[in-house]
């Protein structure tokens, strides 16, 4: 097994043990053998909480804004969940919320899954924007999210784009 | 092996990870779940049923996952009494958790480029392995290996002086 004395390998490649387990990208015997090895290793242990809180860290700084023809759009820099304990969706919440442009764009090309929490959380920011005479478009969701976006009605509700000149012109119509 | 109360915490904090990692951190049945896997860790160990101390490790995760296995039959049997239980998530710490958390750290990644934090991101975001960003970032093992630790250091020293900071309120 890979994961065998994890703490027992060169650094980096211990590292990229506690990265795959925090992001949930190893198999399930992996993770019960680091699970296994950390139990009783405080090292390991120590290194995985360092990591995760350069994680959580970097989290939170996932979201970016650009200008484009005078309207905001809003882009996770990283794949992102919006679920109901994710922090991208505070993160989403608190950056569409609190800044004045109310011409925003979502890019959800990077998002990997949403949830009840995640579609009411875009539901508030679209509620947000127009009551503030603005307007929310989404922009290249996956097909899967598509599906739950059409399945719930919310796209057809906030207008959905896969060309983000065409986001941006439609805010002019 | 040791029982003292620091080493029974620190038990009981691994604990907490594994069985948040496995049932969520809304489920609101974590403390119990550590609880009854250390209740029967230090049975089998009063039992002298654990004899390669160096599978210590090892054996508390078996206990743990047993744990956590008979919980989920358990809800799963008797739904009624927890419905609203929720699935678990994507390993991520609530967010009071996190600002909390973040309050001690001085956000050492606002010093960093923002090539470096996509690099990291990769990695601890998404999981991806290192060839594959080294071959994204045309960069070499050692460029890497630069990247990473220096990020990794500033999280290490916030980390120990949080360390200092809990043993010193403890005492």
């Amino acid at each position: 097994m890979e994961e065998r004395m994890v703490c027992k390998k060169e650094a980096i490649e211990r590292e990229q043990v506690i990265a795959k387990y925090l992001s949930r990208s190893l198999d399930s015997e992996a993770v019960e053998e680091f699970e296994g090895h950390y139990l009783g290793c405080d090292e390991c242990f120590d290194e995985m909480r360092i990591s995760e809180r350069l994680a959580a860290d970097l989290r939170a700084s996932n979201l970016a804004w650009n200008q484009n023809g005078g309207v905001s759009v809003l882009r996770f820099k990283a794949n992102a969940e919006l679920t109901h304990s994710a922090q991208e969706l505070e993160e989403l919440r608190k950056e569409v919320l609190e800044q004045s442009d109310t011409r925003v764009i979502i890019d959800l090309s990077r998002v990997t899954r949403i949830d009840s929490a995640g579609l009411g959380q875009l539901m508030s920011c679209y509620s947000h924007l127009v009551k503030n005479r603005g307007a929310l478009k989404m922009l290249n969701p996956a097909p899967e999210i598509r599906k739950l976006l059409d399945m719930t009605g919310l796209s057809s509700l906030i207008p959905t784009f896969h060309d983000e000149q065409e986001a941006v012109s439609s805010f002019k119509n | 092996m040791d029982l003292s109360e620091p080493s029974i915490e620190r038990l009981r904090l691994k604990l907490r990870y594994k069985v948040l990692y496995h049932v969520g951190h809304g489920c609101a049945d974590v403390d119990d779940l550590v609880q009854e896997s250390l209740v029967r860790f230090f049975r089998a160990e009063q039992r002298q049923l654990i004899r390669n101390t160096e599978e210590l490790g090892a054996f508390l995760n078996g206990v743990c996952r047993n744990v956590i296995l008979e919980y989920r039959r358990r809800v799963k049997r008797e739904p009624n009494i927890d419905p609203e239980m929720p699935l678990p998530d994507a390993g991520v710490r609530p967010e009071a958790e996190i600002f909390e958390m973040r309050d001690s750290i001085d956000n050492g990644l606002q010093e960093l480029a923002e090539r470096d934090r996509a690099i990291l991101r990769s990695l601890y975001l998404e999981g991806r392995e290192k060839e594959d960003i080294c071959r994204e970032w045309t960069m070499t093992d050692a460029q890497f290996r630069v990247v990473l630790f220096r990020a990794k250091e500033r999280f290490r020293r916030a980390y120990g002086m949080e360390m200092k900071r809990n043993s010193s309120v403890d005492h």
